[in-house]
């Protein structure tokens, strides 16, 4: 009876605490490999780096005024870090439907115009979106090299201004894998679009 | 002296009236505690708030600030916020355009200098971060919709059955 009243007890106070709503990849998850088309014509995903020490991932697109207001600053990054141990894989999930100016060509486009030198890879399918729940760009996830997710959120704290910025937080993320140290703060949030996925 | 302070007053208004250009329209800074307090406020009173975060290079944001005007024609007493994201370069050429003429019965707000990580979570909890999203506080329940309104219906009956 006692026990009965417990789990009617916890099932009570469940009702106060909402799961967030929120699917796919949570800090803790190990991800799965994943991988799509890039720019070049060839396929690459997290095994394109065997020997990478953590990852970046960016979920963005070329369209969303917030993405662009990123693209210098997502470039630079992927310059600073080294690409075979610290791969940073930035993924378009838009439907080209729903959003003509992220088709693939366009894609290729925008990262010659912007000399990106990382990978820029087409979900076509979104089942990569759908896998970590993104919902917006631009959304960064911080892996370690056991593809762990360490950190998910904002680049940094301000998309306005990059010379006013005062919190770097993917990079903290990086520094702070470095040290096997947990990320602080591990999740953040910013403004971006919505990813413009189409209905399961 | 009567005639001379109407004078005087009158071109005080015609001085400001030309300072301000075409617009009337006024928008209001945020902080984080009078951010608090607006989504706060009416959890203890009676007053029904729609609160919508919104930017001029959103689409879907666009498309659904109309339905904010329409609902206010509806039901007068509410209260409509509308809490501009937009970078602040694009303030005087792209939304002073969108409100000058518009949402007359909605007031309009900034958040100035604050970090999305440390306003966002004072809105919902959940909210990931993309815009459009909308809180809609009625006799101290809230309802927030992260995304767009798939039509004026879907607002109105959110806001009737809150």
């Amino acid at each position: 009876m006692k026990k009965v009243f417990g789990i009617a007890c916890i099932a009570f106070i469940s009702l106060f605490f909402r799961v967030p709503l929120s699917t796919g990849y949570q800090v803790g998850d190990i991800i799965k490999d994943f991988e799509a088309k890039n720019i070049d014509g060839t396929s690459v995903g997290t095994k394109s780096f065997p020997n990478a020490k953590g990852y970046v991932v960016v979920f963005t697109c070329n369209t969303c005024p917030y993405a662009q207001a990123y693209q210098n600053r997502i470039n630079a990054l992927a310059k600073k870090l080294d690409d075979k141990a610290w791969p940073l894989i930035a993924i378009n999930s838009n439907d080209k439907g729903m959003s003509p100016g992220d088709s693939f060509d366009q894609m290729k486009q925008l990262a010659k115009s912007q000399g990106y030198a990382f990978p820029y890879i087409y979900d076509e399918s979104q089942e990569i979106v759908r896998a970590f729940g993104a919902s917006k760009t631009p959304h960064f996830y911080v892996l370690d090299a056991n593809k762990k997710v360490k950190y998910i959120g904002a680049l940094d704290d301000n998309a306005d201004d990059a010379n006013a910025v005062t919190k770097h937080y993917v990079e903290d993320a990086i520094k702070a894998i470095q040290n096997n140290m947990d990320p602080n703060p591990s999740t953040t949030r910013a403004i971006g679009c919505g990813i413009k996925k189409r209905a399961a | 002296m009567c005639m001379k302070s109407f004078i005087c007053i009158l071109f005080i208004l015609f001085m400001s009236a030309d300072l301000n250009g075409q617009s009337n329209r006024s928008i209001v800074l945020l902080d984080l505690d009078k951010l608090k307090s607006m989504v706060e406020a009416s959890t203890n009173n009676k007053e029904i708030q729609i609160i919508n975060f919104w930017a001029s290079w959103c689409i879907p944001c666009m498309e659904e600030l109309p339905y904010f005007e329409k609902i206010k024609q509806q039901f007068p007493d509410l209260k409509i916020n509308l809490i501009n994201l937009d970078f602040e370069k694009d303030v005087k050429t792209k939304v002073m355009k969108i409100i000058d003429h518009r949402y007359a019965g909605c007031d309009i707000y900034r958040l100035q200098g604050l970090s999305a990580d440390d306003w966002m979570p004072v809105v919902n909890a959940e909210w990931s971060g993309s815009i459009p999203s909308t809180l809609i506080i009625k006799a101290g329940k809230k309802e927030f919709k992260e995304g767009k309104f798939k039509d004026f219906e879907e607002l109105k009956n959110l806001l009737i059955n809150l």
